[in-house]
């Protein structure tokens, strides 16, 4: 269905994404190793040719600089509640 | 084809050809789930018919379990359900209308497969869902690429017991 290298990224970041949000109710951490990946592929989307939405992963780089250590599992429902709106919006914005 | 073949012949399609469904045949099966039977008659479901590429392309981002290209998808779910403690009713009346949808969709020479792993916070910000929405089950609809054989089921005499739980019943024996 995507046809550019850039929805094709900006898919599999949102599905990374949506996989730590189906993770994070389990007792482990692989909520927080997906949140991981997704952080990796954001911080290195500048330097990937093809990707086009610089000011969004700009966005959602400044989301995890400013992430807050997650002592809760609230605060992490929390934390990829708004990078789902911040991907939503960004996907509204474009559609 | 009757209702017991279509039954017998129906299968979880999750690869598709590329080619549109028409809004007369989504019609129909949307039609077949609105009456299927509720607790209470109260028909508490939403039905969110999806179409767009560029919606479906999102329902897919936050749904690990829908596989293929389907042209179409439907997300169904109960609205207004709150602290109902006869929310599972409201379930089962959705499973109803899942097994219709599916039907009336073979029924027409397309293929469908029900979709349970799914984000439904994700899917509710994509569909504009309101809070008191809460999406249950989504659909793939669309023609299939290729049709799957039979998966192994167990046999009638592994399930059925006659009149008491663990007795089997001899005429069973050979299904």
């Amino acid at each position: 269905m995507s046809e550019t290298f850039d929805d094709r990224y900006f898919d599999l970041t949102m599905k990374v994404l949506n996989y730590a949000m189906e993770f994070v109710n389990q007792p482990s951490y692989a909520s927080l190793r997906m949140t991981d990946v997704l952080q990796s592929l954001v911080d290195i989307s500048a330097e990937i040719e093809g990707v086009e939405r610089k000011e969004f992963y700009a966005s959602v780089k400044a989301k995890f600089r400013d992430r807050k250590l997650m002592t809760t599992k609230q605060a992490e429902v929390d934390f990829l509640n708004e990078l789902l709106t911040l991907y939503v919006e960004e996907w509204r914005r474009r559609k | 084809m009757s209702m017991i073949d279509l039954m017998k012949t129906r299968r979880s399609i999750r690869s598709f050809l590329p080619k549109p469904v028409s809004d007369e045949y989504m019609i129909k099966i949307l039609d077949t789930a609105r009456l299927a039977p509720s607790g209470g008659n109260r028909q508490r479901w939403k039905f969110i018919y999806v179409n767009d590429p560029q919606v479906l392309r999102m329902i897919k981002n936050c749904s690990p379990g829908f596989y293929g290209d389907a042209p179409a998808a439907i997300v169904v779910g109960l609205e207004n359900e709150g602290s109902d403690p006869s929310s599972v009713i409201g379930l089962l009346d959705i499973g109803f209308a899942a097994e219709n949808i599916l039907l009336a969709a073979h029924a027409l020479g397309l293929g469908g497969c029900a979709v349970g792993s799914f984000i439904a916070v994700a899917v509710k910000k994509v569909i504009n869902a309101p809070d008191n929405f809460r999406p249950v089950l989504l659909f793939s609809i669309g023609y299939a690429d290729k049709e799957p054989p039979m998966p192994s089921k167990k046999k009638l005499s592994e399930i059925v017991y006659l009149n008491e739980y663990g007795k089997g019943w001899e005429k069973l024996e050979e299904v």
